[in-house]
């Protein structure tokens, strides 16, 4: 059923707005990583699509978020660094070890990367269907 | 009837324009379309192929400076991987948005695409080496296992068109190298050919404004034109429809049925007017339920109707009839709390198409309702072709027509005394034929067979002719006998209103006297025609007053210059104080209206001496004179 489900979502993503899409993503993981229906997001940095979008959670406080979605470690509260952390941005990815993914628009096509290692280390039990973008 | 015979020709002519019209403006712009889709088309194809020509010429060097192994080298060596991303680079045309080249990689979720090279500078679409791709479409695994370069039109809004060209080694397709075109090469286009879009898109529009227009314009003529043909008060179709409908059907296809409705002068004196129009109102109403949508239901006159049966037998011409009598038997019709009692008399001509024209062939239908109605009303009678005996009377044309060519159609005159002078001031013209044995034939035995026929109407011409000569020799006055129905053929009335306009003089003494042997519901129409006579000079009497038809209506209507009083009322006057008693009335009334009295078949003295008392200005008769071929001083 899940895969069914991330079957459509990625197909939909050719159809649906941007930002449809990355609300889909970023909700969808974020359920995975939580275990939460209504997940928290902290958003650092200028985050497209997340920011000021009726479809998510946000909260100012990085304690209270379930996943971090930011698009640079540039002065990253220490309070959100042992959080789960989602990036914007396939550079700031690679910067970053404890960075579980990236999601990310290229040659307008979006982009899906696990860190299979930071995955596993964050005890995150991501739906079967995600496990073909983990490296 | 179809649709087609009720508007005719035009109707077809015009839809035929239309169709025609709308067909082409849709072929027009599809044709366009078409074209416009050709066009993207070779622009399309032209521009892929030349890309994937330069791509493989591109592969195909790479491979053979890198002894056939340049995806391995490549991957291993970043001097090597700067130096063909340069190369691409140089390959990059303002059409082209992004040029990479992708490994095929395996892993344990099967192969994987990872960025080989990546031509592009901007850093946020730059791919990095052996960053992951995800490629979204099913191209590159198309390429993968096919080894053929794939096309495809891309879903993305920044992207026009995704190409695909393997990069083969040993028989394996170890990498691929993605071109992806800008959609501002398709903007281009677009915007070049925008104008001629712009054109047919407002030529497609002007057309279908116009044709939108047209069809307005029909729809609201044609609306307006069958309004004109419906009667407002029958909502059937009114006598304007007849001869549009006559022009645009082939009579030999109809049975024509004249319906009338019984005694509706004394419903419309009862109940008045109000209660007339709705009594016409349900009786087309009840004939037009009873009917087919083919069949064509005319308001004829007053409270006459006409009915075109299509393609029926006579027997299915009479059932229909039958059943239209039958649906106001025992069926009274109620109108404002009054319950009236109606019914139809109803002539039948089942053969429309053996009479000289349709207008005779409706005079015959004509002739059978009033049939009908002597016969006792509430019944329909039928032309019977051979009752009618065509033979006989075809011989008897025949015999007319040889009696004019020989001149035995002869007028003779009886003379009309005035009362007081006791000296002929007038004669009765009287129409005669001499058979071949001479006998004296008398008009009602011969003018039957001929009337709606031309001779009937030569006839007329004859007897005015030969009155206008006698009047060169004579200074006494002249009258001709007419039926009233001869003033509604429009070629009778218009040789007297000839003749006798270029006979002014002599037209002064003359006088048309106008016996009604049928029923007249048109006063006006009939005001009018009479009129146009009595306008050159010619006075109008009516004959046979105070029987059968002739009644006080017509006086109270007509402008009448003369009345002659019926024979059978002078006949024995001196016998009936009833007959005297009208006689007397009838001469009063005259004389208040100004109107000359005439009292004919005088036969007797006791007669004579009874209407000199009487003061009836006029006196004809037996006893004063009978018929002659000559006049009396001759």
């Amino acid at each position: 059923m899940k895969v069914l489900f991330l079957a459509i979502l990625l197909i939909s993503t050719v159809f649906a707005s941007d930002k449809d899409i990355a609300t889909k993503i970023y909700l969808s993981l974020a359920m995975d990583v939580s275990e939460k229906k209504d997940p928290i997001f902290y958003l650092y940095g200028h985050i497209k699509y997340l920011e000021n979008n009726s479809g998510i959670h946000t909260t100012h406080n990085c304690n209270k978020a379930d996943l971090i979605i930011l698009n640079t470690l540039e002065k990253l509260p220490k309070e959100c660094q042992n959080k789960p952390l989602f990036t914007t941005k396939y550079r700031t990815y690679l910067k970053h070890e404890n960075i579980i993914g990236a999601f990310f628009w290229q040659k307008g096509r979006p982009n899906i990367v696990f860190r299979k290692s930071s995955i596993e280390k964050n005890n995150i039990h991501l739906e079967s269907s995600f496990s073909k973008y983990t490296r | 009837m179809s649709v087609f015979n009720k508007f005719g020709k035009p109707f077809l002519a015009i839809l035929f324009f239309l169709s025609f019209m709308t067909a082409g403006s849709i072929y027009l712009y599809k044709e366009y379309k078409k074209t416009n889709v050709k066009i993207h088309s070779i622009i399309h194809k032209d521009l892929v192929r030349k890309k994937i020509t330069l791509i493989k010429n591109f592969i195909s060097q790479m491979e053979k400076e890198l002894d056939n192994n340049a995806s391995k080298q490549l991957k291993s060596s970043l001097s090597l991987r700067s130096l063909y991303e340069n190369r691409l680079r140089a390959l990059l045309t303002s059409e082209i948005k992004f040029l990479y080249v992708l490994s095929y990689n395996k892993s344990s979720h099967g192969t994987q695409l990872d960025y080989l090279l990546d031509t592009a500078l901007d850093e946020e679409e730059r791919g990095l080496f052996n960053q992951p791709f995800e490629p979204q479409t099913n191209s590159w695994e198309y390429v993968y296992h096919n080894q053929k370069e794939s096309v495809q039109q891309q879903l993305f809004d920044t992207l026009w068109i995704s190409m695909v060209i393997p990069i083969i080694e040993n028989g394996e397709v170890v990498a691929a190298i993605g071109i992806d075109l800008d959609n501002e090469e398709q903007t281009h286009i677009d915007e070049v050919l925008e104008p001629l879009d712009k054109l047919y898109f407002y030529i497609s529009i002007f057309m279908v404004l116009m044709l939108l227009s047209v069809y307005i314009q029909v729809a609201i003529y044609y609306r307006t034109r069958k309004h004109s043909f419906i009667d407002p008060l029958t909502k059937v179709f009114n006598r304007q429809y007849l001869s549009n409908f006559l022009k645009n059907i082939d009579i030999k296809d109809y049975q024509i049925l004249m319906i009338d409705i019984d005694h509706f002068k004394n419903v419309n004196d009862t109940y008045g007017h109000d209660i007339g129009d709705i009594i016409l109102n349900t009786v087309s109403s009840r004939i037009a339920s009873l009917i087919r949508e083919k069949d064509s239901l005319i308001r004829y006159g007053g409270e006459e109707f006409v009915l075109f049966l299509y393609k029926q037998s006579l027997p299915q011409a009479k059932n229909v009839a039958e059943r239209i009598l039958n649906v106001f038997r025992d069926n009274p019709i109620r109108a404002k709390q009054n319950s009236i009692d109606l019914t139809l008399s109803i002539g039948i001509n089942p053969y429309p198409s053996h009479f000289r024209d349709v207008q005779e062939a409706i005079k015959i239908s004509d002739e059978q309702l009033y049939l009908a109605k002597s016969n006792g009303r509430n019944r329909m009678e039928s032309y019977d072709l051979m009752e009618d005996n065509h033979a006989h009377k075809t011989q008897y044309i025949n015999d007319i027509k040889m009696a004019i060519e020989e001149s035995r159609i002869r007028c003779m005159y009886q003379p009309i005394y005035n009362t007081k002078s006791k000296l002929i001031e007038k004669y009765e013209v009287l129409i005669r034929m001499i058979d071949n044995d001479n006998n004296i034939i008398l008009p009602n035995d011969f003018l039957p067979y001929i009337s709606h026929t031309q001779i009937y109407t030569d006839l007329t011409k004859f007897v005015i002719e030969s009155s206008l000569e006698k009047l060169k020799e004579t200074d006494a006055e002249l009258s001709i006998n007419l039926e009233l129905q001869d003033l509604f053929n429009s070629d009778i009335l218009e040789i007297i209103i000839d003749i006798l306009s270029h006979n002014k003089t002599h037209a002064k003494r003359l006088t048309f006297e106008i016996l009604e042997t049928q029923e007249v519901s048109n006063l006006d129409l009939l005001k009018e025609k009479i009129n146009k006579i009595r306008q050159t000079g010619a006075k109008i009497a009516l004959d046979d007053f105070g029987s059968g038809y002739a009644n006080f209506t017509y006086l109270l209507h007509l402008d009448i210059d003369i009345l002659k009083i019926d024979g059978t009322l002078i006949r024995d006057i001196h016998k009936n104080s009833n007959a005297k008693s009208i006689v007397e009335t009838i001469n009063i009334f005259a004389q208040k209206m100004n109107i000359k009295t005439v009292a004919e078949q005088i036969e007797t003295k006791e007669e004579y001496e009874l209407i000199e008392n009487i003061g009836i200005d006029y006196m004809q008769g037996y006893y004063l004179g009978r018929p002659s071929f000559k006049l009396v001083n001759e």
